[in-house]
């Protein structure tokens, strides 16, 4: 599963329509768009720290996120360059803390370090910015609320974090007023962007595919027969563990377990009537298993 | 050609696979201290190792920590695109030896880390379970580490195995530690180190070019590995010359190919690692070969005879200065780190036995294998030079 998270429905609006997301309509908290088939879910968190992290943490407990699984924050952020940058340093402005996201992911973006605050930033922050913040190039609301709420379940080579650069900092005497302005632009600067979005996503489909393939590659084939000797041989929760151990790695070692075992049963040696004839149908296995 | 050696690019450029193909390479972001930007010396040495990647982001980080002790981090994932991060390590940097490892005899085993982490990537590796991070980290502070080891050396001798956490031979091209090893070591009368190592094609020439290098000769072998430290013109006792210390120690762990070819990727092939060997007898350095661990696979034993077989007709054994031999073993808490990140490693996923926290093979199976190793070596080699790990002691 691919979880995206955006402040902004007009931010998301191309990418929904990119990447063929229906809206989910049993969601009412956070608005919600998947597609089943293809494993995405993209949600609108809304803008600040605040919200971003509540909606991560909402959505990636109720899909239970776990190894497989890959987080993709996107948004738009104040800087310099007009361009889209993938992020690899985020500083939280509020609690000064730093979090580095892996780049293991190859592509053709900039990157770029981000400071997060609580505020839009304003143009006399910007400069400011300028002289005060060596070595960070954009400011934004959410990436490191994203990342600290997002760790709680996943690791920093699950999270990705894209940034397109919108302004340079707005006025904000009227801050409803700024956000809403900010709004009307951001569906422009990301829809500019959305086929460079679109790639990457596609990338970490493949890689949340390939690890849904490596954590079940060793045993979920044999799972009937494993079952099946369980309740066989009247197995404590111990030998259960052994028995999948032996099993796992006779798969991947290539070892034909499967014969053995049958050779097991057509000797009679399996169904057995208690624990103490199960314990010598296991010790048989491990030493087809490991001879 | 993709055989572990020292070329560092070349090694880097490893990684076929699709999966490896859609990440970055290794290197491709390099972490740097803050405090090294601030120390002359600590940056001109990052900006040279920085040079060797001219494509690769270079990232500010406060501590190395920030970036290394992260929370969930997988370390085979990042392995597969490993950072480096360039540090200044603190605190203590000289370690006594674990009992798990073999002190090879030597009453004052001492280890140390100049690096944490490898770029060759053995699956079996105790660091995958060890290390939160699977990037790599290389300490600049080099000299700290002489001036530690030097007040060891006031006190008593020192046995120092310098490649532990790490093989440094491996990047020996980026940061030039083997042969600082070298030098510190010919300097240094009552030190010996140990540097353990699976690079194949090693060039030992250029450990031991330049003004730097010691000029040793070799008085007596064995026992201390004690020589007289004089330079190599001034010699006049008519004793052998050696261009190197006989107190640096080249430990190389020779595995099957089987073993080589499936679990220890990224490493030099046998047959490199053998030509190694030649060359380090051949240059006078002090030769010491590790059949530990020894890796249980399918047919082991004639595994392990082919592998024999090369090594006695290759290597002429009577040079070497010992043995050490043991089977995997590893604790529990890194055992179950590993099993959590590498799922489809059949060699972390062999059914070990648990004994007192330490996983390893059964009883029976060890004991057939250490001892096939010892047997062979017998027909070949003194009993007094073979080592052989015992769980009792912790040592050989």
């Amino acid at each position: 599963m691919v979880f995206i998270f955006m402040a902004l429905y007009p931010e998301a609006k191309p990418v929904i329509k990119r990447l063929g997301l229906r809206k989910r309509t049993d969601r009412t908290r956070f608005q919600e768009f998947v597609s089943e088939e293809s494993g995405i879910v993209l949600t609108i968190t809304g803008v600040g720290p605040v919200a971003a992290a509540a909606a991560v943490s909402a959505v990636l407990t109720e899909y239970d996120a776990g190894p497989e699984d890959q987080l993709l924050s996107v948004g738009t952020a104040a800087g310099n360059a007009s361009d889209i940058f993938l992020l690899n340093k985020l500083l939280d402005q509020n609690s000064d803390r730093t979090f580095y996201p892996d780049m293991l992911i190859k592509t053709d973006f900039k990157e770029a370090a981000a400071i997060t605050g609580s505020t839009v930033l304003s143009q006399r922050a910007a400069a400011f910015m300028k002289v005060a913040a060596e070595g960070y190039d954009l400011y934004d609301m959410e990436s490191a609320a994203v990342y600290q709420a997002g760790n709680i379940y996943l690791g920093p080579h699950q999270m990705s974090f894209i940034r397109v650069v919108s302004d340079e900092g707005v006025e904000t005497a009227d801050r409803e007023q700024a956000v809403s302005d900010l709004a009307a632009r951001v569906n422009a600067v990301i829809n500019s962007h959305v086929e460079e979005i679109s790639d990457y996503v596609e990338k970490l489909l493949a890689l949340s595919e390939k690890e849904k393939y490596r954590g079940g590659i060793s045993d979920k084939s044999s799972e009937g027969l494993v079952d099946k000797i369980i309740e066989d041989g009247h197995f404590s929760k111990v030998m259960q563990d052994q028995l999948r151990q032996y099993v796992k790695y006779a798969v991947l070692s290539g070892v034909d377990w499967e014969k053995a075992v049958q050779g097991i049963y057509e000797e009679g040696m399996l169904p057995t009537i208690d624990k103490r004839g199960g314990k010598k149908a296991l010790d048989r296995i491990k030493n087809c298993i490991l001879k | 050609m993709i055989d572990g050696e020292c070329v560092v690019t070349e090694t880097l450029a490893y990684g076929k696979s699709e999966e490896r193909q859609e990440l970055n390479g290794p290197f491709s972001h390099i972490y740097v201290e803050e405090k090294v930007l601030l120390d002359e010396g600590y940056r001109k040495k990052a900006e040279e190792i920085i040079s060797h990647f001219p494509e690769a982001v270079v990232v500010r980080i406060g501590h190395y920590k920030d970036v290394f002790n992260r929370h969930k981090q997988n370390y085979v994932k990042q392995h597969h695109a490993q950072a480096l991060i360039l540090a200044v390590k603190q605190g203590t940097l000289v370690y006594p030896g674990a009992k798990v490892c073999q002190s090879m005899g030597n009453k004052h085993f001492y280890y140390t880390s100049c690096m944490m982490n490898c770029l060759f990537d053995c699956e079996y590796c105790y660091l995958k379970g060890m290390y939160p991070s699977g990037n790599m980290v290389i300490f600049l502070n080099l000299k700290d580490i002489f001036s530690e080891v030097e007040a060891l050396l006031k006190e008593h001798p020192v046995y120092l195995c310098v490649s532990y956490d790490s093989d440094l031979m491996a990047i020996e091209k980026l940061t030039g530690y083997v042969r600082e090893w070298i030098d510190f070591t010919n300097r240094h009368p009552d030190l010996t180190i140990e540097v353990r190592t699976k690079a194949g094609n090693i060039d030992f020439e250029s450990l031991v070019e330049g003004p730097g290098k010691g000029i040793c000769c070799r008085t007596e072998s064995c026992d201390g590995l004690k020589e007289a430290s004089v330079n190599v013109n001034a010699s006049d006792d008519g004793k052998q010359e050696s261009p190197v210390s006989s107190r640096n120690i080249f430990a190389f762990t020779l595995s099957p190919e089987y073993v080589v070819r499936h679990y220890e990727h990224k490493t030099g092939s046998l047959e490199g690692r053998i030509r190694s060997v030649k060359k380090a007898l051949e240059l006078g350095f002090t030769v010491r070969l590790c059949f530990d661990p020894m890796i249980f696979c399918p047919d082991w034993r004639s595994e392990y005879e082919k592998m024999m077989d090369k090594v006695f007709v290759e290597i002429p054994v009577e040079k070497i200065f010992d043995f050490s031999v043991g089977s995997f073993r590893l604790s529990e808490e890194y055992l179950k780190n590993m099993r959590r990140n590498m799922p489809d490693s059949a060699v972390v996923q062999y059914p070990y036995e648990n004994d007192h926290g330490v996983y390893h093979y059964s009883q029976k199976l060890t004991d057939e294998m250490e001892s096939w190793m010892v047997e062979k070596l017998r027909e070949k080699v003194p009993e007094e030079k073979i080592f052989r790990w015992s769980s009792a002691n912790g040592q050989g």
